[in-house]
């Protein structure tokens, strides 16, 4: 139960628990204050009862004086202060019987009072003295005493009555006068002692009330020095443990003990600067535990991977650590290259190569990939790629440097180089052969064409009907053969002016549809063409292609179809792709390579006429633009050629 | 043999036989002379060695010029005749069976009238020559020069 009520005080802010103390403090300096007031006034009324009681003892004694002082002279006067200064005590002795009742009435207390000639303001004191404090046993007996004393006064009140009865009678009697002189003096006698009773039992009260007030002062003070003491060890103790739960969970993560967390006593200020901290030193123990796997990984990578790794100091480049594939490539020992710099290894084929890294590295923290020479320790010599990046490893700057062997990949593109530059050289000879050919071929086929006009010119008339079938054959194959050699010398001319320039395809296309007017107009051709753009390529041969495959698309028709062609452009993946769509015979899957190659066709001469030597062109002239084409078709639906043409710079 | 109104220099008979025979059918001239290559061609037009009974002031109307010949080639044949004040002002066109854009484009240079490349089948090569002697040996067109 306890502990729960000190969570309660331990859980409120700092802040709330210093107003708490003082205002604990604050309330029991009033209680103080309060008890001091109660005494002080307490106090006073006892002074005034003192008071009161003098100046009932001074009135009752001038009583029996002017009543010894009527005994022997029997003046009506003399009996008359007498009973004057009776009232002193005759006052007092009603607020005592209203008093004693049940319920008292103040007011007939305080007219009493007043009779007995008290100071007012002294009045509500000694009422409320009387109220308070009448069972208390001092009062009680003061009461008692009072009490005793007035019938005392009664007593002498008759004895003062008949006294005057007699003289007013029958004058004073010297016998008679002795007697009551003795009464009267033994009345005095015994209301002295009482006076003197009572006086000695309200000083008594007093003390003892004196006595009770400083103890309950003493008493007040006392809890309020002990609390206040209390409060304050309390407070500064739970801040201080706090506080101190702290600094030593401080001292412990910085001795590097980041498991170690500060006991939270408190919700307070305190108790959330523990909770924060724990939190903190939680999310540190995180970030360590992952650094140090990560560096855990960074080592298990560095020693198991395939490419060489050193690391080695920024400061002076001396090798601090290498991987097994840099010391297999090199052919040292670890012990060898440990401690060391390349230099020393003596690694290092051109100096100037490695100054230039060492320059890098040092102006700008890392290196790109860079091609560098080594010589192994057999004195073989190793192209590797290298790359440096500075970092800081056990927080010592290092650099990382990764090796990659290219030798064998330096082998492989020299090899692959001088294979591409031998296809080249064979690709252009086999142009120029075809060139060559197709030229030489010219003459002696020009020659056979000639000689068989002149024959038919000079000798027809004596040739038979078989004669001149021969002759009509001869000439139709040297027809066909002159086609031929021409296309071939078309073919292997494609590209040879190479001049790249820019051109609007739609007005080139545009331009091709009005060269084939005829052909269009023959065939009842329907051709749409979308939006082109602008490109740089090589004109005369663009032309080509674009006439080459519009006519394919008229020709490749069934006889009573009217050829629909659609020609449009797009942006793809960086290239400009044109296709070029019919609706005519379509060609089989099986066709769709095939077709682009040279005096392919695939169909016979009477029926579609042709060379066979156009799609070949078709194929040239795009991949001239660095280029593709290929075809898509549904036989007997329609065909579709499509081609990319690429952004090309002069 | 001393005028003629054309001089054919060309080494294939063939070519030179339909070019002999085309150009007489046109019925524009009959003073043809045909020469094997390009040394004869000179020999012709400056009246040397074989050819030094002709007088040189005797100017064919046109030559017909191959470019590729033995011992001296059109192109040379070209530059010759350019270079003289006697025959630079002859038209010369062109007629050889080589498309070379360089070729054409010297020949261009050296002030050919015409450079025609000469088509491989018989008919369409006969049709070629007619043009070329209906268009340079027409009345109108001497007139005009």
């Amino acid at each position: 139960m306890e502990s729960g009520r000190l969570n309660w005080f331990k859980n409120i802010s700092i802040s709330k628990k210093l107003y708490f103390a003082v205002g604990v403090m604050a309330f029991l300096i009033l209680v103080e204050l309060a008890t001091l007031f109660f005494s002080i006034s307490t106090l006073s009324s006892v002074r005034a009862f003192v008071g009161a009681e003098g100046l009932w003892s001074k009135a009752q004694k001038d009583a029996i004086y002017h009543l010894r002082k009527y005994t022997r002279s029997g003046k009506e006067k003399d009996y008359q202060d007498f009973l004057h200064f009776m009232k002193v005590p005759l006052g007092d002795r009603k607020t005592r019987l209203e008093m004693e009742k049940a319920n008292p009435d103040k007011e007939i207390m305080r007219q009493g009072f007043i009779e007995g000639r008290n100071h007012p303001d002294d009045v509500d004191g000694m009422i409320q003295l009387f109220l308070r404090f009448h069972s208390i046993t001092y009062i009680n007996k003061a009461i008692r005493i009072w009490s005793d004393a007035d019938s005392t006064i009664a007593e002498m009140q008759i004895t003062a009555a008949k006294l005057h009865a007699a003289i007013v009678a029958s004058g004073v009697n010297a016998a008679q006068m002795e007697e009551n002189l003795k009464h009267i003096n033994e009345i005095n006698k015994k209301l002295t002692q009482l006076e003197d009773d009572f006086s000695f039992t309200l000083g008594e009260g007093s003390r003892w009330l004196e006595n009770l007030i400083l103890k309950i002062l003493l008493l007040i003070a006392l809890t309020v020095e002990i609390s206040g003491l209390w409060l304050s060890i309390s407070i500064s103790r739970n801040i201080s443990k706090g506080i101190n739960e702290i600094i030593n969970t401080s001292k412990a993560v910085g001795e590097g003990n980041f498991s170690s967390r500060a006991n939270i006593y408190s919700m307070d200020e305190i108790g959330q600067l523990a909770s924060h901290f724990n939190g903190m030193i939680g999310k540190l123990d995180e970030k360590i535990i992952a650094l140090s796997e990560s560096e855990e990984k960074f080592y298990s990578i560095f020693h198991s991977s395939s490419v060489g790794m050193t690391i080695s100091r920024f400061s002076d480049k001396v090798i601090l650590e290498a991987n097994e594939k840099f010391l297999s490539s090199l052919g040292f020992s670890k012990e060898e290259v440990i401690g060391k710099t390349s230099s020393e290894m003596g690694i290092i084929a051109n100096m100037d190569q490695r100054n230039q890294v060492l320059k890098l590295i040092n102006e700008t923290g890392k290196t790109p990939d860079f091609e560098l020479t080594f010589r192994t320790k057999s004195g073989a010599l190793m192209d590797a790629l290298i790359s440096l990046t500075v970092m800081k490893i056990n927080s010592e700057q290092c650099v990382v440097s990764i090796f990659y062997d290219i030798t064998e990949k330096k082998q492989i593109e020299l090899a692959l180089h001088k294979k591409t530059l031998e296809l080249a050289s064979i690709n252009k000879e086999l142009e120029h052969f075809a060139h060559i050919s197709s030229h030489d071929l010219q003459e002696p086929l020009r020659t056979v064409s000639n000689y068989m006009q002149v024959f038919e010119e000079d000798y027809l008339d004596q040739l038979d009907e078989n004669a001149r079938k021969y002759i009509t054959s001869v000439n139709n194959a040297t027809k066909r053969m002159s086609q031929l050699v021409k296309a071939l010398l078309d073919y292997s001319r494609l590209g040879r002016n190479k001049n790249l320039i820019k051109i609007s395809c739609t007005k080139l296309v545009s331009d091709v549809i009005a060269d084939l007017n005829s052909t269009i107009s023959a065939s009842g051709a329907e051709i749409t063409v979308s939006e082109l753009p602008e490109l740089m390529v090589y004109e005369t041969e663009f032309r080509q292609l674009f006439q080459n495959l519009i006519t394919n698309a008229i020709k490749f028709q069934k006889k009573s179809n009217v050829p629909k062609i659609r020609i449009s452009a797009a942006y793809v993946n960086t290239v400009w792709q044109f296709t070029v769509s019919d609706n005519g015979i379509g060609i089989g899957p099986n066709n769709f390579k095939r077709i682009f190659d040279i005096f392919q066709r695939l169909h016979a001469n009477t029926e579609y006429e042709g060379s066979g030597i156009g799609l070949a062109n078709c194929k040239k002239i795009v991949e001239l633009h660095q280029g593709e084409i290929w075809v898509d078709s549904i036989f007997g639906e329609g065909t579709t050629f499509t081609f990319t043409i690429p952004i090309l710079e002069t | 043999m001393d005028i003629v109104d054309i001089l054919l220099v060309e080494d294939n008979d063939a070519d030179a036989e339909i070019c002999i025979r085309t150009l007489k059918k046109t019925g524009l001239s009959n003073l043809i002379f045909r020469v094997k290559d390009g040394l004869q061609a000179l020999d012709f037009l400056f009246a040397t060695t074989a050819f030094s009974y002709r007088k040189i002031e005797n100017v064919p109307k046109l030559i017909i010029l191959d470019l590729t010949m033995p011992n001296i080639d059109g192109l040379s044949v070209l530059k010759v005749i350019r270079g003289d004040d006697r025959t630079l002002k002859i038209p010369v066109v062109v007629f050889t069976a080589s498309a070379e854009a360089e070729n054409e484009a010297k020949c261009r240079e050296l002030g050919v009238s015409r450079y025609i490349q000469k088509p491989i089948e018989s008919a369409e090569f006969a049709k070629v020559v007619d043009e070329i002697g209906r268009y340079w040996l027409s009345p109108d067109k001497i007139l005009n020069e």
